[in-house]
């Protein structure tokens, strides 16, 4: 026997399913700045947490927490600031500057310009080559690039603008995250069937002990490898340290090469400096301390074991990151690919003890 | 703020009041400043359960301890029986262990769950809290070891 259409529930779940579409479609430009207000709030949410137990209602937790970062930072501008700004400035400056008789300012750095003599000596010695001129030839063209960059910043204000917004909203959307966290959780878990709904808890817990760790373990690694980097970098007089550790910093968020890159910046400036050629050895000596303080102190302590992956995995992720999208899915592939995994690992553990699979 | 706000507000605290009264009734919250028994509050899970559905299974693992509001729920292996102001696997709050029974609704069951770990969380943040919480387990012991009603 045919069963009867129920033909007031088919019309209200397809109502239901074109309203959640067209949410869907609504919110879509608004997805990234929630996501990325959800991660600053699982970063942040231990620390609320440790206000609250002063016996702190929990807005004047979060309330006190923002405070507290935000002075944090200015503080970091009022002390660092003037001085990246001049170092960039510094950076720029030596590029662009005309020099008589120059041929051109890369040219004149001290690696840089033995290896523009020894290609001029081979010229002489069989003139067909004419390498030294395509050497310079290959300068000018990196200096023009380097030299158009503040441009092409002026030139993509707009976009500039659209990214300073997509930072602003942010705060603001993880401040109601971390203020309603107990209210959202219980929201979510009362759609959950009653089936699924102990493993789910249990998951998301463990997601949470597992993937929260990291990700505030990596925030603190990016500020421990600056400091020390900007620290020892000084201690030897290289100029640019606060750059050079910014930069040192969130390149340690690639395992394995990243701390190489940072390594690479360090030995760049010493010689865009003109220092010493026996600078480059303690520069790389320096950045080598920083790392071994970093992989046997900081990283053990923050995260209790190393991610176990091979170095042609991290070499391909951050590969694909790179023809994905910018330089940033450079840097968070590793991460996220660290994450989905843990993800997929617990769930299936969680599944299988559950005999849900 | 309208007045209609203000009103939604005066509701919601009646409420939360009204469901802190109930959980007063559990003897395990007994001597809970109504301040505490707000942050309780905020952990608990309202579920349902239909007569007949299988709340939990013997061998999974623990992380949720169930307070029974109305109906009743039978372990299967002892044919043990609790209702209305009961706890359900109440050792299992403290212990990491996996189910030892299953839980089936026999009727129509509403409960309060609540979460091992976020209980835990909740301790370390309220110690007096868990103070008053241990000193209610270890009075019902008593009352178990020697027989006493309670």
């Amino acid at each position: 026997m045919l069963k009867k259409i129920n033909y007031t529930k088919t019309l209200f779940y397809l109502g239901l399913l074109a309203a959640i579409g067209f949410g869907i479609f609504f919110y879509s430009n608004v997805f990234g700045h929630l996501i990325a207000g959800f991660v600053l709030a699982y970063i942040l949410d231990p620390l609320v947490n440790a206000v609250e137990r002063l016996r702190l209602p929990r807005w004047l937790a979060v309330l006190s927490v923002y405070i507290l970062i935000i002075g944090a930072i200015a503080l970091l501008v009022v002390l660092f600031a003037p001085s990246l700004y001049d170092q960039v400035a510094q950076v720029v400056s030596v590029l662009q500057e005309d020099r008589p008789g120059a041929t051109n300012p890369l040219v004149e750095l001290p690696l840089l310009k033995d290896l523009h003599l020894f290609l001029m000596d081979l010229d002489a010695r069989v003139p067909v080559l004419d390498l030294a001129n395509e050497y310079v030839k290959l300068m000018d063209i990196v200096v023009e690039n380097l030299v158009e960059l503040p441009k092409t910043i002026m030139q993509n204000y707009s976009a500039i603008i659209g990214a300073v917004s997509y930072v602003g909203t942010i705060p603001l959307i993880c401040f109601y995250l971390l203020l309603d966290k107990v209210r959202f959780r219980k929201g979510l878990f009362s759609l959950i069937p009653n089936r699924y709904f102990e493993p789910t808890l249990i998951l998301i817990d463990k997601i949470d002990e597992t993937v929260g760790k990291y990700m505030r373990a990596m925030l603190f690694e990016v500020l421990a490898v600056a400091l020390m980097t900007f620290i020892a970098l000084s201690i030897l007089g290289v100029p640019y340290a606060i750059l050079i550790g910014v930069v040192a910093g969130f390149a340690n968020i690639i395992p394995y090469f990243g701390p190489f890159i940072g390594g690479c910046v360090a030995v760049l400036s010493s010689l865009i400096a003109g220092q010493p050629p026996i600078m480059i050895i303690w520069v790389i000596l320096a950045m080598i301390l920083v790392q071994q303080v970093d992989n046997n102190l900081v990283y053990p302590v923050l995260v209790g074991k190393t991610i176990d992956m091979h170095p042609l995995i991290v070499f391909l992720t951050v590969l694909a990151g790179g023809w994905f999208g910018s330089l940033t899915w450079m840097l968070i592939s590793v991460p996220l690919l660290y994450i989905t995994y843990t993800m997929i690992k617990e769930t299936y553990l969680n599944l299988k003890m559950f005999k849900l699979l | 703020m309208s007045l209609k706000d203000i009103l939604h507000k005066k509701v919601s605290s009646l409420k939360k009041s009204e469901r802190c009264n109930r959980l007063k009734e559990f003897w395990i919250f007994e001597g809970l400043s109504n301040y505490e028994l707000s942050f309780v509050d905020e952990l608990f899970y309202n579920r349902m359960y239909r007569a007949g559905e299988t709340i939990y299974e013997k061998g999974f693992p623990v992380e949720l301890v169930y307070l029974i509001l109305e109906g009743e729920v039978q372990l299967q292996e002892t044919q043990q029986s609790f209702g209305a102001n009961q706890v359900l696997d109440l050792a299992s709050l403290f212990l990491s262990d996996e189910r030892h029974h299953t839980a089936v609704a026999l009727s129509d069951t509403e409960v309060l769950a609540i979460s091992k770990s976020e209980f835990d969380c909740l301790i370390n943040k309220q110690r007096g809290l868990g103070v008053k919480v241990l000193r209610n387990i270890c009075t019902k012991l008593t009352h178990i070891i020697y027989d006493k009603p309670c």
